[in-house]
């Protein structure tokens, strides 16, 4: 069995334990990323310094000194003890998946494997789940992964309607120090509204990666037949013609995806659109690569 | 190459792409609502109602309606005018037109038997591509079938039929088969004559022949040998009342055309079933004897009779049958001049002497008449006798106006000043003046309308000599318009002139009919002259005692039944002859038919029709000889052509079966239009 394989939402729908599910993922993805360029971030070896008084003596290279006689300290690139929070969107309008898995469950494995993956980079994870409110908060900790997983395999949908401002100013609220945040939601906000949201974490100096999950339904709205479209939140009915609609409405959702780019980048807030049907690497990727940067900039 | 149906109607099927057309135009809602995560962005777009749309899913709307479409047209039996793929399959195909005689003559023996036999085996022997004809004849020509090789249906169409009362006349027939064949475009095209080949049958030199190329092939059901046979030709028929009873004379003429002298038969005159006179004749072969049967019979009564003799070999005319009609004498008032003498002795006479029917004669002076004798009168003659007023005038004119017949004879007792305004009113115009030509020696009658009914008689050679008379005296005569002159003089003065008058008949003569003015009273042709006269007058026009086989019942004879005239054929078939029926009705059965109006016996009227005396002649021709008189005069001259264009547009169908094709081109669009549909139904879920 390839690796590739375990990547693919369809068949992380058969490991029922979530734990078992991130480590195989992603001990698979890092060892398949063997020569990227992103490896040894957080732990790596930066540069030597020249001994100053006050430093730690724990952190000279003895090896050095006793090639050279000259005091030299290491330094590393990136802090490797950050808290990493999860937010996790679970409103209905999560619960929705037109092919194997749902919006939900497709998060639930990214924020599996986010979480395990920060782990291993020795990160605080934490996690919030929330809707129109926070539903469940695990605060970031170094021993809280298995109460993350905990948490995120206990996911439900809840019948209630989704939001992002009055959860993520909590969420903001309630951060001590500067974290990663990691949002993943569908975002069924106006852009502003989610750039609005979003500015609480940012405005504590948290970087943000939001991650925006569609089902492919809801990209192309694929439907046939004419029928009464009913919102999963608030169980509204339109007659919808999705035949006649179809291109305009593929029009306003990649408006939507585009106005959400637009808006979020320049607020400094990292922004990646995940087609569910898509494998997870697409995503740990671009987690990576997101970590690598910050990492370099801090 | 076109492309034609053989049953269009079909294609009225067409009307159900309606279908899917309103399927795939009408959006129809799923009854279970789309959960959907979100309606943010569909609440933003204008709501649509159903009527914009358009069509959708396009391959499965053309599918179904071509699979309709095909399946309309496959019910429309449709079929190709490919003149090649006629003349490719089949080469050399036949188109044989079977000749079945089926006159009386054939129902000698087994004749019918064996002609039923030959055409089921000309039926069998027809090849993939052969095409047969049947057609019968007799003294007229009915194909009976289409081009078929259907072995059953020409079979079925000979058994159906029994041989007729008409003579064998092989005009028509030929006659039919050329027009069949002349245009038919098969290579090989033959006629087969099945018949017993009469001598009388045999075509006239002058007659059709068959189109160049065809061949002719004879079948001879006759065994050969003449059978013995007397047959009664004719029969005249005269009934004279006499007291209380009538006495009917029928002189039969019996010929024996079989080939031995007969033992001596008895022949018997039956009427109304009954026997009522018999005689024993003994008839030497090819002779011909006159037999005379005398029998007294109630007055006044129709009575349907019969002379026959012994049943033999071809007992079809073996019997006359005959209608005996009640003798109806014609009722004659002749108006005179009491002073006249002896001038209307040659009319009297004359009138006395009529038979065929007699006239019932009452001569009365002018001035002792009055309306009741004219009312009882069919004809009135005014014979030299000024046109009466008063109240004699007037009944006279109301008797001409209500059908009567009236001659008005001009002599020399009385001129133009002697005549009433209403004999004016009724003649047309006053006798004239005059005319003297004694010294001239006479004048003659120089022109005759012989195409008259009153003078058709006398067309013929000598069958009435006017010429010979001459005419001293008569009287200028000025017919109106509406007048027809029926004689003039060879001076051009009118002699005999007709007026119709409302519904009957008025006849002036100008020259009178005694024997001063001219001496036709003394010729031959005046006792026909006058009776001819009178029976036209009266309208007379005699039943026929029998009629021959073949003859048509129509026009007058429906026109006497009052209602709905129905037709009782021998056999008890009936047949209505006017609305949903034939107006016209050949009578090719011999027998008695009755012909009565719909649901009433009193007016029944029974119509005896025999066999064509002609056909009695069993003599047989040589079959070769006839069959050569019936072929194309070049028989070498062949002509080929496209078969395709022979065949009926159901043949063309069947060989070409398309219909299957758009069958099975149905079921598999119907297969494809599965698969899509499912698919679609999953998209669309």
């Amino acid at each position: 069995m390839t690796t590739a394989r375990f990547l693919d939402p369809a068949v992380l729908a058969r490991i029922s334990n979530l734990e078992l599910l991130a480590r195989t993922v992603v001990d698979g993805f890092i060892s398949g990323l063997h020569h990227a360029p992103y490896l040894g971030f957080s732990l790596d070896f930066a540069e030597h310094r020249a001994y100053m008084p006050g430093d730690d003596i724990r952190r000279i290279d003895w090896r050095v000194f006793g090639r050279t006689d000259r005091l030299y300290v290491k330094e590393f690139e990136a802090d490797t003890n950050a808290n990493f929070s999860l937010v996790f969107d679970v409103s209905r309008s999560m619960d929705y998946g037109s092919g194997a898995v749902t919006k939900l469950d497709y998060g639930r494995y990214l924020a599996a494997c986010l979480a395990y993956f920060s782990r291993r980079q020795r990160d605080r994870v934490g996690i919030v789940t929330f809707d129109e409110d926070l539903v469940e908060i695990v605060p970031p900790s170094a021993k809280h992964l298995d109460m993350v997983l905990h948490t995120i395999d206990r996911i439900v949908p809840r019948d209630r309607r989704g939001g992002l401002d009055r959860p993520l100013r909590k969420v903001a609220e309630s951060l001590r120090r500067r974290s990663i945040v990691v949002l993943i939601s569908d975002f069924y906000e106006p852009p502003e509204v989610t750039q609005h949201a979003l500015g609480y974490l940012r405005n504590k100096q948290c970087d943000v990666i939001a991650f925006h999950l569609l089902d492919p339904s809801e990209i192309d709205l694929p439907f046939d037949e004419a029928a009464q479209f009913e919102d999963l939140e608030t169980h509204e009915r339109i007659p919808v013609v999705p035949a006649e609609l179809r291109a305009e409405y593929r029009r306003l959702v990649a408006l939507h995806r585009r106005a959400l780019a637009d808006t979020l980048g320049p607020a400094g807030i990292d922004y990646y659109f995940i087609d569910v049907s898509q494998p997870l690497d697409h995503a740990l990727l671009h987690y990576l690569s997101r970590r690598s940067w910050l990492s370099r900039v801090r | 190459m076109g492309l034609s149906l053989l049953a269009p109607l079909f294609l009225a099927g067409l009307a159900a792409i309606a279908v899917p057309i309103y399927v795939h135009l009408t959006h129809r809602e799923r009854r279970e609502p789309v959960r959907f995560p979100s309606l943010m962005f569909l609440r933003r777009i204008p709501f649509r109602t159903t009527k914009k749309q358009r069509i959708r899913h396009w391959g499965l709307f053309v599918l179904r309606v071509l699979a309709l479409a095909l399946l309309a047209a496959a019910f429309s039996r449709p079929l190709l005018d490919r003149g090649s793929l006629g003349i490719s399959v089949l080469g050399s195909a036949r188109d044989v037109v079977i000749l079945l005689d089926r006159s009386l003559s054939m129902s000698v023996g087994d004749r019918w038997s064996r002609a039923t036999d030959a055409v089921a085996d000309v039926a069998a022997g027809l090849g993939e591509a052969d095409r047969a004809t049947l057609i019968a004849y007799a003294e007229r020509a009915v194909a009976l079938t289409e081009r078929t090789n259907d072995v059953g249906t020409l079979r079925s169409a000979a058994a159906m039929l029994r041989p007729g009362g008409g003579r064998t006349s092989a005009g028509p027939a030929v006659r039919l088969a050329r027009d069949m064949l002349d245009p038919s475009e098969f290579p090989v095209r033959e006629v087969v004559v099945i018949s017993d080949f009469q001598e009388i049958g045999a075509p006239q030199p002058d007659e059709d022949r068959l189109p160049a190329g065809a061949i002719v092939t004879v079948v001879d059901v006759s065994d050969g040998t003449e059978p013995a046979n007397v047959s009664v030709d004719v029969v005249e028929l005269d009934r004279v009342s006499s007291n209380a009873r009538d006495r009917v004379t029928a002189t039969a003429r019996l010929s024996n055309r079989g080939p031995a002298v007969t033992t001596p038969a008895s022949v018997e005159l039956v009427l109304d079933g009954a026997v009522v006179a018999t005689q024993r004749v003994a008839l030497p072969a090819g002779e011909t004897r006159p037999v005379t049967l005398t029998a007294d019979v109630p007055p006044g009564r129709t009575m349907v009779g019969a002379v026959r003799v012994a049943a033999d070999a071809y007992p079809a005319d073996d019997a006359l049958r005959f209608v005996l009609e009640p003798v109806d004498p014609i009722a004659v008032l002749v108006l005179g001049d009491p002073q006249a003498g002896e001038d209307g002795l040659y009319l009297d006479r004359a009138l006395a002497l009529a038979e065929d029917p007699p006239f019932e004669v009452t001569s009365l002076p002018i001035a002792r008449a009055s309306a009741a004798p004219i009312g009882d009168a069919e004809v009135v003659v005014l014979n030299d006798v000024p046109y009466p007023g008063g109240a004699l005038g007037r009944a006279l004119a109301t008797f001409a106006q209500g059908g009567g017949g009236l001659w008005v004879v001009f002599g020399r007792r009385h001129g133009a000043e002697s005549w009433s305004a209403e004999g004016v009113a009724l003649a047309g115009s006053r006798p004239g003046s005059l005319v003297d030509r004694v010294a001239a020696a006479g004048g003659t009658m120089s022109i005759l309308h012989y195409d008259h009914p009153l003078f058709a008689p006398f067309a013929e050679p000598r069958s009435g000599d006017f010429s010979s008379a001459r005419f001293f005296r008569y009287r200028v005569h000025d017919v109106p318009e509406d007048a027809v002159v029926l004689a003039r003089f060879d001076d051009g003065s009118v002699a005999l002139s007709e007026r119709p008058v409302g519904a009957g008949r008025v006849v002036a003569w100008t020259a009178g009919l005694a024997n001063e003015w001219n001496d036709l009273p003394i010729k031959p042709v005046f006792l026909p002259f006058v009776h001819e006269t009178i029976r036209y007058l009266a309208r007379y026009q005699p039943e026929p005692a029998w009629r021959v086989a073949g003859s048509v019942l129509g026009g007058a004879d429906l026109a006497a039944i009052e209602g709905e005239p129905v037709l009782e054929r021998p056999d008890g078939r009936r047949t209505r002859l006017s609305d949903g029926g034939p107006d016209a009705l050949i009578l090719d059965e011999p027998g008695v038919y009755t012909l009565r109006s719909l649901g009433g016996r009193v007016d029944a009227r029974a119509i005896a029709v025999n066999a064509d005396p002609r056909e009695s002649d069993l003599r047989r021709g040589d079959p070769e000889e006839i069959a050569s008189g019936m072929a194309p005069i070049d028989p070498g001259a062949e002509r080929r052509g496209e078969l395709a264009a022979a065949l009926t547009p159901a043949e063309k169908e069947r060989r070409q079966g398309l219909w299957w094709y758009l069958l099975l081109t149905v079921l598999v669009l119907s297969i494809v239009e599965g698969g899509l549909a499912r698919r679609a139904g999953r998209v669309a879920r």
